[in-house]
């Protein structure tokens, strides 16, 4: 079980003009957890129908790539003047159309290997599998186009109350004018129908200079609808949920299996042979407690008649 | 037009707290008790001398001598409830510990303050963990129930064997909170060197390195000198407040100017004089109330032994870790976009006057503020 620490940027992209340089930077500017993220798109079954047979064959493995991981050496982490022990995680990002495409269940292991798992669904069926559930979703990172979608309140509670987080990322506003205005209007709808809430800001950095000091981007925040609170909390504690519900969804429900060990110093009374015996011990015991609590259930109803009986008698109710 | 309100950003909120006395009142030993002792954490002293060019000898003799103090890296917290440690430091002197390379903010941070309090700034996951009552921290409105405050006294009730005590080591070995520490400590009997407590923590097999406090001054040429009147009956508040202002510039190197311009409209303060120089003091290390006491005291009496033409006032600003978990009197200090906590006290030959600065107290909201009501 991993843990993010400090400032995040739960997106810098593999495809990077210079991924090792990238990562030093994001970590010399004071984030302290950072994902590494790969880009998938799922091909949708019209295409792939005439071709179905080689491209089950063929495909099966290549869709998902190995997940890319960055290994810094300590003389690199002193020549950025990094004092904080830097957390890298893995992260994938599957886009896709065709909400029964066949490449979810059966790429489901290779998806497994990364520590996040992002989607861009594409269309509404697409964003109501990925909200209701059906697939094991960390974070979503909507199109900024909020034409796209028709999302509504109930769909967008019962995800947050599954703990998925929102993603909205900042380097597109500085690179272009278009998606500037497009992204301060995807986080207004975020805003107008879910209060701005389990959102996390990234990067979404595709070479050095596109990263910014973490305090910048809380004044950038409020461009996009929250408050300074929320929006150090975007960098901050929600990622820090996010990676730690990824985790937990990672590890699966927790189980223990229970072993009696016989003590020889113990009474006769509580001794057990093997598990049977403790089973029905367990069995027994049960069933004398049913009869005790039908014992009560008759005490208390004999005391309910006799309060009536009382009723009856005075024409007052005592209690 | 804007769902959430996206046009307005106000300023980082902070209070100024200000007063004024003569060197008799006898009201200024209960504020400077309030405003110098109770200030437990201070990492740096800045000292403006308006007249001077070079900075008296006796000044630089205190901040420099016997203010050395100790980095101990990665120390479990259930070290300061060990017997021999509680006996022979905790009752027997002031322990005056924080923890450094920690954000505030986002990292678990930790105090012990002189008082004997234990004070934990814990994220969710780490309070969840430790067995320990706490609060939720008072900088947080609703939401997110993030920051959990845990306070331990290890003065009060706090004896070996007794039931309190082992649950509170039991929870601190439990739960392997490890900080990197500075710590200093001011034994009763004058008689015990402080450095003892560096050899015990060397002695338990912990690293240990001494970092002196480094000194560094700087000098303003022919830059103008707000005067400040002998007898104020009638404090202009404007003014006191223009001459914090003032101190600030300065002491960062900054010339203000007569005329406000379109970018800055920071004016030097009237009435003033042209000065040949200002000498600014600075030294960054990790004091203790009773240094910046005895700081306080030496530049008074230089004041008093130089003529008022050449010095007319001095004026002291200490500042609080930025990251230090609590403020004065225990109150929790906030982070939000800084965590300023310092106070400035202004000395002239009859007068003190304070100030005391210190972040937002409100707790902030987490949601933005909308035209509409959702």
């Amino acid at each position: 079980m991993f843990r993010a620490k400090g400032f995040c940027d739960l997106n810098i992209e593999a495809e990077n003009s210079n991924l090792k340089e990238s990562v030093l930077k994001a970590l010399s500017l004071g984030y302290q957890t950072i994902a590494i993220n790969q880009n998938v798109t799922l091909p949708s079954l019209e295409k792939s129908g005439s071709k179905k047979r080689k491209g089950a064959e063929e495909g099966n493995g290549s869709i998902v790539p190995v997940p890319v991981t960055v290994n810094l050496s300590s003389a690199d982490l002193k020549r950025y003047k990094i004092t904080r022990e830097p957390v890298i995680l893995t992260r994938i990002t599957i886009s896709y159309t065709d909400p029964s495409s066949p490449y979810l269940l059966k790429s489901a292991d290779a998806i497994r290997q990364y520590d996040l798992i992002a989607f861009v669904p594409e269309n509404d069926a697409t964003l109501k599998q990925v909200m209701t559930g059906k697939i094991d979703v960390d974070i979503i990172s909507l199109i900024p186009n909020s034409a796209t979608y028709q999302l509504s309140r109930s769909l967008l509670k019962s995800s947050m109350e599954r703990d998925v987080y929102f993603e909205i990322p900042y380097s597109p506003c500085i690179t272009d004018v278009h998606a500037r205005k497009q992204i301060i209007m995807l986080s207004h709808f975020l805003h107008r129908t879910c209060k701005s809430s389990n959102i996390i800001i990234t990067s979404k950095a595709k070479c050095p200079t596109h990263l910014r000091y973490p305090y910048d981007v809380i004044n950038i925040c409020q461009f996009l609808g929250l408050s300074e609170i929320a929006s150090k909390a975007a960098i901050g504690t929600m990622a820090h949920n996010a990676v730690y519900c990824a985790s937990a969804r990672r590890r699966g429900v927790s189980k223990c299996a229970v072993q009696i060990t016989v003590s020889p110093d113990a009474d006769e009374c509580k001794k057990f042979v093997g598990i049977e015996s403790a089973e029905e011990y367990m069995k027994s015991y049960k069933t004398g407690k049913r009869k005790l609590s039908e014992k009560c259930k008759a005490k208390k109803k004999k005391i309910k008649v006799d309060k009536s009986n009382e009723v009856d008698d005075s024409g007052v109710i005592k209690f | 037009m804007f769902e959430p309100n996206v046009t307005e950003f106000p300023a980082p909120e902070s209070h100024v707290e200000f007063s004024y006395h003569s060197w008799d009142d006898p009201k200024l030993e209960s504020t400077f008790r309030q405003l110098i002792d109770e200030h437990p954490f201070n990492r740096k002293i800045g000292i403006l001398l308006p007249g001077l060019s070079e900075s008296p000898k006796e000044i630089k003799k205190i901040l420099v001598d016997d203010t050395d103090y100790y980095h101990i890296s990665e120390l479990p917290l259930s070290v300061f409830c060990t017997p021999v440690f509680l006996e022979a430091f905790l009752q027997s002197g002031k322990v005056y510990a924080i923890s450094c390379d920690a954000r505030l903010d986002l990292d678990n941070v930790a105090a012990l303050t002189p008082d004997g309090w234990l004070i934990l700034l814990l994220d969710k996951f780490s309070y969840q963990e430790l067995q320990l009552d706490g609060k939720l921290s008072a900088h947080i409105l609703r939401r997110p129930k993030e920051r959990y405050v845990v306070k331990v006294n290890l003065k009060e009730n706090f004896i070996p064997g007794k039931p309190y005590y082992k649950k509170v080591v039991r929870a601190l070995s439990y739960v392997q909170l490890k900080f990197n520490f500075w710590i200093s400590w001011v034994p009763n009997d004058a008689e015990v060197c402080p450095s003892s407590i560096a050899k015990y923590f060397d002695d338990e097999g912990y690293h240990v390195a001494v970092r002196r406090t480094s000194l560094s001054s700087s000098i303003i040429l022919n830059a103008y000198v707000p005067v400040i009147e002998k007898e104020t009956s009638d404090m202009d508040l404007y003014k006191a407040e223009d001459i914090l202002e003032y101190i600030g510039c300065s002491s960062l190197g900054i010339k203000l100017t007569e005329e406000g311009t379109s970018v800055c409209d920071v004016l030097n303060p009237k009435p003033n004089r042209i000065m040949k120089s200002i000498c600014t003091v600075r030294s960054v290390g990790f004091f203790i109330p009773s240094q910046s006491r005895e700081l306080i005291q030496q530049i008074r009496s230089v004041l008093e032994e130089t003529d008022e033409e050449v010095l007319p006032w001095a004026a002291v600003t200490v500042y609080g870790h930025i990251d230090s978990v609590v403020t004065w009197n225990l109150m929790e200090n906030s982070y939000s976009v800084n965590g300023d906590n310092f106070y400035t006290i202004l000395i002239t030959r009859n007068q003190v006057w304070c100030y005391k600065v210190s972040g937002p107290r409100k707790p902030c909201r987490f949601f933005a503020k909308c035209n509409k009501r959702i």
